[in-house]
């Protein structure tokens, strides 16, 4: 997924997603489960499974083995370089009431 | 008085009288709410909410979308006027789309999260509504 206003719509897809995005972006050496990083927003596990799979699929998150665990991460690099083309791509949008 | 010369020295005072409303707007304060009762204590509540409420967009937005989407958006002024919900409102739908909704749930998760008001995620959300609740709970406990 390339187009900057697809990664947009998908990373703004759900309120969990936006939760999710806030607690990497405040904590970017967080690693931890899916159930870990489901309690630190308050959800459960498997109502965040497809909020996950969706910003690992942009590449913000990454998933890694560890031992019997499945943990997950912020890819630093990657989440800078999608955020600085969104951020890009929204700087040649033009509201009505702007010059 | 013999031997002392009496000077009459004249002291000119000039008072430029100004009402409380005027004084606020030369300071720039935001005016108190009216008939409230409460007086200097609703117009301190009114200044902490809009500071928390400005201090929350930029935080929300940062932590959601990251420093270059903030500072893009306080270069378009998006941020000069964070009482006004609906001209906010309509300013990200154009850039964000749907995802406007959830930008504005952060922002006011933060608000009440500053304000020790309970955000509750199961109620029907509006943004301006809830700027209202969180400005009439400033306005009626220290905030």
């Amino acid at each position: 997924m390339s187009n900057p206003t697809e990664v947009l719509q998908e990373l703004l897809a759900s309120e969990i997603r936006g939760d999710i995005l806030v607690l990497f972006h405040r904590n970017p050496g967080l690693i931890d489960t899916l159930q870990g990083v489901a309690r630190r927003i308050g959800k459960t596990e498997y109502s965040i499974e497809k909020d996950v799979q969706s910003l690992v699929k942009i590449g913000i998150l990454k998933r890694k083995k560890i031992g019997t665990s499945e943990v997950i991460f912020l890819d630093r690099d990657r989440d800078h370089e999608v955020l600085e083309s969104v951020a890009n791509h929204l700087s040649t949008i033009r509201g009505s009431n702007e010059n | 008085m013999p031997g002392i010369v009496s000077r009459n020295i004249l002291i000119e005072v000039r008072v430029r009288v100004m009402s409380p409303t005027q004084l606020r707007k030369q300071l720039g304060a935001p005016n108190p709410v009216q008939n409230s009762g409460l007086g200097n204590s609703a117009l301190a509540g009114e200044t902490e909410f809009f500071l928390a409420l400005k201090q929350s967009m930029s935080d929300g937005i940062r932590d959601s979308m990251g420093p270059q989407i903030l500072s893009m958006l306080q270069n378009r002024g998006f941020l000069d006027n964070p009482d006004a919900a609906n001209q906010f409102h309509s300013q990200l739908s154009i850039l964000f789309g749907n995802g406007t909704s959830v930008l504005e749930k952060i922002i006011i998760k933060e608000l009440y999260r500053r304000l020790n008001i309970s955000y509750d995620s199961n109620s029907q959300f509006d943004y301006g509504a809830a700027l209202v609740y969180a400005k009439e709970v400033c306005s009626v406990r220290p905030c």
